[in-house]
């Protein structure tokens, strides 16, 4: 099982390609949302799984509308070939896997018209679309533009009450599979005639023109629904606000089963970050090369997490002297440095990890699998001799250990910086733009302790890791990097 | 007739007073509520005033209403319907095709400010019979019931583009709608008896709107809920709760 828990997820997707064909829209649903805070950090948190889709450009930003027909005019501005659409609350904490998906479905199926949760409202009761016009969710889409743009351009309706003027909607028919209730069919199409309906879905003029030309659409299969949650905003709202910060409030149990789903999952995950220790690391380890011009590294300061901190000192080079500071918000990280510094070899990590397993909380990304990340890092290390040689210098490396919390009491770590000289490097990983720390943390008051913590460096230091917005602190420091504003 | 008048305002002189749950509830408030009329508050900061100006300079054009049955002074202009003299649209046979031939009457050009709220604000995809509503210093509706009572809910749109000192509009049973002089916009359940006396010398303009609400039901839905935490704070705010 996968943490996903950051935007610099690298290494779990190094194997996808794409040629940037999908333009990514936010629909904006904040009317409908009964809380600025709610509406706020939904679209902050609905934001931050797209970006991770961005940063691997996978696809493009189109922005956050109120309607979905200009998300689609945008991403059709931009040369894109399909648009996914994420409503406020939607959160893609899989997207690269479901964009992948949605691009395999586009190959098999190159007529598509749109992708979507259909919902067949003569079965689910909700107590004022019950009995309606099937439609079409609006928390996800994944439209094929070309084939929006032949049936004319339709505007994406929201549901409606006609008590005269009833639209004529073309009959369909349900598939005999469900997806996950007996209201979410497999897929719908057209059948022989018309009838005209009081009540109607949001989307259902979609379904009925899909149906009027013969386009069957298609919900989403399993594999696709695992890759996002959607936090239904509008629902329990007073309850999710409460709860945003405060994930173990019993109110939590009052309701909805997503809603509880993602608070206690995210509740859980909070308790065991405090102790989490990350053996291997999610980010590629050589991905930004060489930095300090040559120069022999003489000082760096850097997370405890994986091996990154020796990929950076062996990319730049180091000398006996060389200092290594470790720093680390969760003492098990440094412990756990400091234990694999003083009892490892440099041979069999996986042993030596199985071994300890039950000492550390290790990342369940790469719990039972510690041979093949490690076969994996001694690749990207240059085999068992060159990395057991580089381990034996690194472990003669005099090494310091520092619980810090870089986010809130940066001073401390800039303090210990400032106290030396000579070729200083920092590692800071993906600390700054880490799931949790975003959702605990709205983006306004990170940039401010970004800005903060960016003061304090200097000219000298060379970096290492990711701000606030998951941009490379080495391109932050020198362009005024900012996040998207959410109105 | 004055002295039926006069004892049905005289038996609701105060204005009503609504208890607002703790929860809101859509369903609740617009179907269940009972609640003669609803305050839509969220509508407060819109042009009334310029409307009521748009209004009061076609005072001479309005069209006598109800004459001879209850109405007494009490005048309407159409700004959206079939002529400036829209009456009920059962009355003009096919209902079908009366809905189809609905549109702006040349009112509509003398009133930007009132037809850019109708199309713009005012949360509905079709508009069926809109007008202004003129009650002269004086003039009055005899209590009467537009719906049955057991057609309870809150429906019609009745807005304030004046309400003069001395002119009171009170519901059977509940008290007086608490209309603003300087504009305000109610919900109305006219299932429930109703009557209106213009006691001031000032002429009151007030605007109803038929409409359906289509595709705009969440826009609607936003401005109903809008309203009813507006209104429940107010009410806080003043100690009423």
């Amino acid at each position: 099982m996968k943490d996903w828990n950051s935007l610099s997820a690298d290494r779990y997707y190094d194997t996808i390609s794409s040629s940037n064909e999908v333009g990514i829209g936010i629909l904006d649903i904040s009317r409908d949302i009964d809380s600025d805070f709610v509406a706020k950090r939904t679209f902050d948190i609905t934001y931050f799984y797209v970006n991770r889709m961005l940063k691997m450009k996978l696809a493009t930003y189109v922005g956050f509308e109120k309607r979905m027909e200009r998300l689609l005019e945008k991403a059709i501005d931009k040369n894109k070939r399909y648009c996914m659409i994420a409503c406020q609350g939607l959160f893609m904490f899989r997207g690269p896997s479901l964009l992948v998906q949605s691009l395999e479905y586009a190959e098999k199926n190159p007529d598509f018209f749109v992708v979507g949760h259909i919902m067949d409202k003569k079965k689910q009761h909700h107590y004022l679309t019950s009995g309606a016009y099937p439609g079409l969710h609006r928390q996800y889409l994944f439209v094929n533009l070309k084939k929006w743009i032949e049936l004319g351009r339709p505007p994406f309706d929201e549901m409606g009450i006609f008590w005269e003027r009833t639209p004529e909607y073309q009959n369909v028919e349900f598939s005999k599979d469900t997806i996950h209730s007996d209201y979410t069919p497999a897929w719908i199409k057209g059948a022989e005639g018309t009838s005209k309906h009081h009540i109607t879905s949001d989307g259902s003029n979609w379904i009925d023109i899909a149906a009027r030309n013969g386009i069957q659409i298609d919900n989403l299969d399993h594999n696709m629904r695992e890759c996002k949650v959607f936090l239904y905003p509008y629902m329990n709202t007073e309850a999710l606000e409460t709860a945003w910060l405060d994930k173990k409030n019993p109110i939590v149990d009052s309701m909805d089963f997503n809603q509880k789903f993602w608070l206690r999952k995210l509740g859980d995950q909070e308790a065991i970050e405090k102790n989490r220790v990350y053996a291997f690391n999610t980010e590629t380890l050589s991905a930004e090369g060489a930095r300090t011009n040559g120069k022999l590294i003489d000082y760096l300061f850097t997370a405890a997490a994986g091996f990154k901190p020796l990929a950076i000192l062996n990319t730049n080079s180091f000398h006996p002297g060389t200092e290594v500071h470790y720093y680390d918000w969760c003492q098990a990280s440094l412990d756990y440095k400091q234990h694999l510094l003083e009892t490892w070899d440099g041979y069999d990590l996986d042993a030596w990890l199985t071994e300890h397993d039950e000492k550390y909380n290790f990342s369940s990304t790469f719990k039972g699998n510690y041979s093949d990340f490690w076969q994996q890092e001694l690749k990207e290390f240059g085999g068992s001799l060159a990395f057991q040689r580089l381990w034996d210098r690194y472990r003669k490396l005099p090494h310091h250990f520092h619980v810090i919390d870089i986010v809130n009491d940066y001073d401390k770590l800039f303090d210990i910086i400032d106290s030396v000289h000579g070729t200083k490097v920092i590692w800071t990983t993906n600390i700054w733009c880490s799931e949790m720390l975003q959702w605990n943390v709205e983006p306004e008051v990170l940039e401010e302790k970004w800005k903060g913590f960016k003061s304090r460096i200097k000219d000298d230091l060379i970096l290492y890791g990711l701000d606030y917005c998951s941009v490379d602190m080495y391109e932050s420091i020198h362009n005024n990097v900012t996040h998207v504003r959410y109105k | 007739m004055l002295e039926e008048l006069k004892k049905f305002h005289d038996s609701h002189p105060n204005e009503i007073e609504l208890k607002y749950p703790d929860h809101y509830d859509t369903k609740w408030v617009l179907d269940e509520s009972e609640w003669p009329c609803f305050h839509l508050s969220a509508l407060d900061n819109q042009p009334w005033k310029e409307m009521h100006r748009e209004a009061a300079a076609l005072i001479d054009k309005f069209h006598s209403h109800r004459e001879h049955s209850y109405g007494n002074g009490w005048k309407s202009l159409t700004i959206h319907g079939l002529n400036e003299d829209t009456q009920s649209l059962d009355g003009y046979g096919d209902r079908e095709e009366t809905l189809k031939k609905l549109d702006w009457t040349w009112v509509a050009d003398h009133c930007p400010v009132t037809k850019k709220f109708l199309i713009e604000t005012w949360p509905a995809e079709y508009l069926n019979r809109v007008r202004f509503m003129l009650l002269e210093p004086g003039g009055y509706i005899l209590p009467h019931q537009d719906r049955p009572d057991e057609e309870k809910r809150l429906s019609v749109c009745n807005i304030s583009l004046n309400n003069p000192e001395g002119c009171r509009f009170a519901f059977k049973d509940h008290g007086i709608v608490p209309f603003k002089d300087e504009g305000s916009a109610f919900l109305m359940d006219i299932s429930n008896a109703h009557s209106v006396w213009n006691q001031s010398d000032t002429p009151r303009i007030h605007m109803i709107i038929h409409s359906e609400l289509g595709r705009k039901v969440r826009d609607f839905f936003y401005i109903v809920r809008k309203s009813f935490y507006t209104n429940k704070e107010r009410k806080i705010n003043e100690g009423l709760e």
